[in-house]
């Protein structure tokens, strides 16, 4: 259990959070998206090239980077949400793997050498930008916004006929999305002190949506699924090269237990339900 | 140039819809006068809901136009068209299962609330999410669910469902509500009691438009029928004077009848 007592894994942790919540927030407005990686990528690029070449204050280039790739997202967000489900899927998968050989390519950037020379950032920060950013998901679901997002996920036809205009909902999830995922890939450089373009790969997004998956699709989950998965194959140091398929036994069992997830909405509504009482006396 | 006719809320123009080889509508013309209860009819594949969804936005007629209140709607979103004070319901239940009933309601509230980014900034808590709230409570009244405002909406027994698609329809405070079928699936107990909250809604000045199979509800409601077949008006009337169309009862019977 001394895993539990090393920074470096709550740093994963952090980071995975912020990367869940992001695929998250896609998954909110209804929208099947793997770009993930791509967006923590360039923002990880980002971020790196205003601390280390220009000088900038950490926080302000992760602020920056979060900008320029919410913008980057919402144009990208055009052609790629007039796809639906699983085709959705397959060309955010082709879209990380256009930046992921872009990133290569850049010479300016390191290219396959990778880039570093990024100062350590501390826990505080990172988990002030989780909290920050827990803090954003809670307010979108507790809103008009949040409301017409779920709206979206359960009858985009119906959405749009009851005057929500689902094109603009489906990018602002989309550009929020890739914000929240370009401060994920930041901290992530600046934690890790180097980074190289393999680290954005498909993989990466696969991981992340294993996350959501596995904790149930709820912020709840997140909260509880992430560090389990990421703390899990770390506990087990003596089982040294098996401990991926210790890893991955642990999946199966989870989707056959509980394909639903750790914490499923209806979990979250039976306790709300139950302790209602407690939290408001409003009855009609 | 629309035609001017300050008495009707809704103007279809020749309009026409194929899909593929198939004329679903083949130039249909239709007023429907203000504050008026408007019925279509027609046998199935008449092209009835394919008309209801060419008003409200879900496609664009291959022909013709679509006025509202004066104003040309052709080839708008649908969005667009909901927030001119369009709202409807649907042949098959669509409601949004995973919410609750209450919620159900408040998300189809369009008039005068954004659902955009800026509506992180808004309280639920604040007077006028609150007076909101109190309208979606009234609205569940209205049709007999307020007692189930915390259920999921897809949890509710059949008939509930439809009247919980009325209630969310009436949300957005339409000038002009489509019934597709609302009555369908339920007893005559209940179509009777939806002919009367219709009946309300139009003293209230909200101009109806339904499709419907049962003539009886029909009867009761409307002041104004209109038959498709085979994507063609082939009569419009009274109720009574329909009914009575030889050759409305051709079309749902067929020629032998006597």
């Amino acid at each position: 259990m001394g895993v539990l007592f090393s920074p470096v894994i709550w740093a994963y942790v952090g980071i995975n959070l912020i990367l869940t919540l992001s695929l998250y927030l896609n998954f909110y407005c209804g929208q099947f998206s793997l770009g993930v990686a791509a967006f923590m990528g360039l923002g990880a690029y980002l971020s790196a090239v205003l601390t280390v070449t220009y000088g900038l204050n950490l926080n302000l280039a992760l602020l920056i980077s979060a900008a320029a790739t919410c913008g980057v997202g919402v144009l990208l967000a055009f052609p790629a949400l007039r796809l639906k489900g699983f085709y959705l899927a397959i060309a955010t998968i082709g879209l990380v793997e256009i930046f992921r050989v872009m990133f290569k390519n850049i010479s300016f950037i390191g290219g396959t050498a990778g880039f570093s020379g990024m100062m350590g950032t501390s826990l505080p920060l990172l988990y002030a930008w989780v909290i920050l950013i827990l803090a954003l998901v809670w307010k979108i679901e507790n809103s008009r916004l949040g409301w017409a997002m779920r709206a979206i996920h359960q009858d985009e036809t119906v959405a749009e006929m009851m005057g929500l205009n689902t094109t603009y909902l489906k990018v602002v999830s989309f550009g929020l999305s890739a914000a929240v995922a370009a401060i994920g890939g930041g901290l992530y450089a600046h934690y890790m002190f180097y980074i190289d373009p393999d680290a954005f790969g498909i993989h990466r997004s696969l991981l992340i949506l294993l996350f959501l998956v596995f904790g149930g699709q709820t912020m709840w989950g997140v909260l509880v699924g992430v560090p389990i998965l990421t703390i899990l194959p770390e506990a087990v140091p003596q089982l040294g090269g098996m401990r991926m398929v210790f890893y991955g036994a642990i999946l199966i069992l989870a989707m056959n237990l509980r394909p639903q997830g750790m914490v499923p909405e209806d979990f979250i509504r039976s306790l709300r339900g139950k302790y209602s009482h407690l939290l408001s006396a409003r009855t009609r | 140039m629309p035609a001017l006719d300050e008495n009707a809320m809704l103007i279809a123009e020749g309009v026409s819809k194929n899909f593929g080889g198939i004329k679903a509508l083949n130039g249909v013309c239709l007023r429907v006068h203000r504050g008026s209860v408007t019925g279509v009819i027609g046998p199935n594949g008449a092209g009835k809901t394919t008309f209801f969804n060419i008003v409200s936005g879900l496609f664009a007629p291959s022909e013709g136009r679509v006025l509202l209140d004066g104003r040309d709607i052709t080839g708008l979103r649908a969005h667009q068209i909901a927030r001119m004070g369009v709202s409807r319901t649907f042949q098959v239940i669509r409601l949004f299962p995973f919410m609750t009933v209450l919620e159900n309601v408040l998300v189809g509230q369009n008039r005068n609330v954004s659902h955009g980014l800026f509506s992180l900034f808004h309280s639920l808590r604040s007077g006028k999410e609150m007076k909101l709230k109190n309208r979606a409570m009234e609205l569940l009244d209205f049709v007999g669910l307020a007692d189930r405002h915390n259920a999921l909406a897809g949890e509710l027994p059949y008939g509930s469902q439809r009247r919980l698609e009325l209630a969310r329809a009436l949300a957005a405070d339409p000038a002009l509500l489509l019934l597709d079928e609302v009555t369908s699936g339920m007893t005559y107990q209940e179509s009777m009691e939806i002919a009367e909250r219709v009946r309300i809604l139009r003293n209230k000045g909200c101009t109806v438009l339904v499709i419907e199979h049962d003539m009886n509800f029909i009867g009761k409601i409307c002041d104004h029928v209109t038959v498709l077949n085979f994507g063609c008006k082939i009569m419009e009337g009274t109720p009574l004077q329909v009914q009575r169309d030889p050759e409305v009862v051709e079309a749902y019977l067929g020629k032998d009848y006597q």
